[in-house]
């Protein structure tokens, strides 16, 4: 009996530990320098309010749905995340589409993108907001909104902001890699 | 001037919704509760009468991209379905009752949505306005002939007999050979050679197969000159040796000699993505046929992009008697949406009911609205209904050989990802197209 509930027990704490890990804290701010495609890139170790950059976004989702990020969390498309070469890890920017003035605030929690002029990359759910779906790509100007200082244990991790069009409407599935008619006849 | 739609199943419902999310006045004919098909039970619109799955939820499967694709376009049936789902893995499955209720109570409660409640026996005259037909494969019978009549007869069937459909990419080329009968040149099927023991095993694996079962209201008279592999494997052990996997007039290079017998695959588009499983129309199981199917030599790997079925059905022959926005070419007030222009599934006529309202919207007032893209699931599907085919028009289900193939630099790993990030740009691009094309002109119908 005694076994059993530490059993019980055991697996209990560890799925409370595994749930805090996945929401809050992520361990791996990713700060150390890293090359992809020949170019090496080095992380920003603080950044300041306000900071500005202008330049080219995209999106990106389908196919990393349910995927871990460069941050080791659950990649969730429907969430508005973001992914940026530098930034430290759940800064929260403001991104607005300079094509029509829309703006979303967005935490980073992901590397890239790694192509031509793009600054960044944003979740499916984002790119929905923004309007940018269609086009793909948009010119952006990125805003800064909180300090952060990836060399210090971060306080606190900002929380993702919440869509509003969509909302996640399937919880994760493992990746199905077949995509055929085996589920169901209608 | 209003739009009326026959038909309150999926393709009707959504494409009422469609119109009416535009500012049109629609009129919503249904024939329950007065008369039932007999697969029908139920007075509410958008009754399910098969499965209660609307298959896989992944972007990584084609009807995962076909229903986000939908969602984007603000699917009413879609949205049923995420508020009514029930616990199905990987696939979207609903509560059937509480989705035609959801459905029901949405489209009896939109102001410009009137829901007439009669069978409709004859097309109406083009004083009367558009009309899109949404009625589906259970057509009553009057209209049916009413239809066929109109378009000038012979441009609807009454059930389908399809063969399953397998990815080109999927075959194991080394234990193929290209081949037509009695042709030396290199043909055009690909053929898969088999032995008299494999043939053998084979022929017992679908005779032991689970097969589903007739409806009450199919038979096989329907069938004729149609039948299904298990039906001529249960009349001999030879017969289908005979039939559709005779061997004559094809020699195997690479034994030289002729072999026990085939299963011949045709190319199913031009791409060459596609390949059909000749002759191999049935009614086993869709997972009893990927196991038995993949016993065939070179389909070990074999991936599906269609299984095979009989159904009794209704269908046009799209291609040839419709045009681009699913008008009748004889009569273009009088468009088609739904399972009657030989989409398969529900997902897939739903999208056909949401594509073909949003055009004729547009259509009715006087502009010519941008055809969905073929990079994209709705686009794809849309595509299959005016392409005139080499052989016999029939039904299709979603899948990937329908939607542009990726370019060639993307690799294979990534191609899944490349076709659904690129279907979801250029959906939302053709809607934020139709959007501006509906903002700019004379909110009414003429």
């Amino acid at each position: 009996m005694k076994y059993w509930q530490a059993v019980f027990l055991l697996v209990l704490s560890l799925g409370l530990l595994s749930c805090t890990a996945n929401v809050a804290l992520v361990k791996n701010e990713t700060g150390k320098p890293y090359s992809v495609k020949g170019k090496t890139y080095v992380p920003l170790k603080k950044v300041a309010a306000g900071h500005v950059q202008k330049g080219v976004a995209s999106w990106y989702g389908p196919g990393f749905h349910g995927k871990k990020t460069s941050s080791g969390e659950k990649y969730d498309m429907y969430n508005m995340t973001a992914a940026h070469n530098v930034l430290p890890m759940n800064t929260l920017i403001k991104v607005t589409n300079l094509a029509n003035n829309k703006a979303v605030v967005v935490r980073i929690n992901d590397r890239g993108p790694f192509i031509d002029d793009r600054i960044i990359d944003l979740s499916y759910g984002a790119a929905k907001e923004l309007g940018m779906l269609g086009p793909g790509t948009v010119p952006v100007r990125l805003a800064v909104l909180d300090s952060r200082d990836a060399t210090k244990p971060a306080r606190y991790i900002a929380e993702t902001p919440k869509p509003k069009f969509i909302r996640t409407p399937n919880p994760f599935y493992a990746q199905a890699s077949t995509g055929l008619l085996a589920l169901s006849r209608n | 001037m209003n739009i009326a739609v026959i038909g309150g199943g999926l393709a009707g419902c959504e494409a009422a919704w469609q119109l009416a999310s535009r500012g049109i006045e629609v009129r919503l004919v249904e024939m329950k509760p007065m008369k039932y098909s007999p697969a029908h039970v139920s007075a509410n619109l958008g009754e399910l009468v098969c499965s209660n799955s609307l298959r896989s939820h992944s972007l990584q499967a084609a009807p995962g991209i076909l229903k986000e694709e939908m969602r984007l376009l603000n699917s009413l049936i879609i949205e049923a379905a995420l508020a009514t789902r029930v616990p199905a893995g990987t696939a979207l499955a609903v509560d059937r009752s509480k989705f035609s209720s959801f459905i029901t109570e949405k489209i009896k409660t939109h102001p410009l949505v009137t829901v007439e409640r009669r069978e409709v026996h004859s097309l109406p005259p083009e004083r009367e306005g558009p009309v899109i037909v949404a009625t589906g494969p259970l057509t009553s019978e009057t209209l049916a002939s009413a239809i066929a009549d109109r378009l000038g007869g012979g441009g609807l069937a009454f059930y389908d007999a399809i063969a399953p459909i397998i990815y080109a990419e999927s075959l194991d080329r080394r234990k193929l050979f290209r081949a037509s009968r009695y042709d030396s040149q290199e043909g055009d099927y690909l053929n898969a050679p088999m032995d008299e023991a494999t043939y053998r095993s084979l022929v017992a694996e679908i005779l032991n197969a689970e097969k589903v079962s007739l409806h009450a209201f199919e038979d096989y008279s329907y069938f004729e000159g149609c039948l299904p592999i298990e039906e001529l494997a249960r009349r001999g052990p030879d017969t289908l040796a005979y039939g559709p996997m005779k061997p004559v007039g094809l020699i195997d290079p690479s034994t030289g000699t002729t072999p026990f017998a085939v299963v011949q695959l045709r190319m199913e588009n031009k791409e060459e993505t596609l390949y059909n499983m000749v002759g191999f129309q049935t009614k086993m199981s869709y997972s009893e046929q990927e196991r038995v199917f993949r016993m065939i030599p070179g389909l070990e790997k074999a991936e599906f992009a269609r299984l095979g079925s009989i159904h009794r059905n209704t269908y046009l022959d799209a291609p040839r008697y419709l045009d681009d926005f699913c008008r009748s070419t004889a009569q273009p007030h009088i468009l088609f949406a739904g399972q009657i222009t030989g989409v398969e599934g529900y997902i897939e006529s739903t999208a056909s009911g949401l594509a073909v309202a949003l055009m004729a919207g547009l259509l009715c007032r006087g502009q010519v609205p941008p055809l969905p893209p073929t990079t994209t699931a709705v686009g794809g599907l849309l595509r299959h209904t005016r392409t005139i085919p080499r052989r016999r028009y029939e039904p299709m289900n979603v899948n990937f050989g329908l939607m542009d193939a990726p370019p060639k630099h993307v690799p294979k790993r990534e191609k899944r990802t490349f076709l659904a990030t690129r279907a979801l740009t250029d959906i939302q691009s053709w809607k934020d197209a139709i959007e501006s094309l509906y903002e700019s002109v004379d909110p009414r119908c003429y």
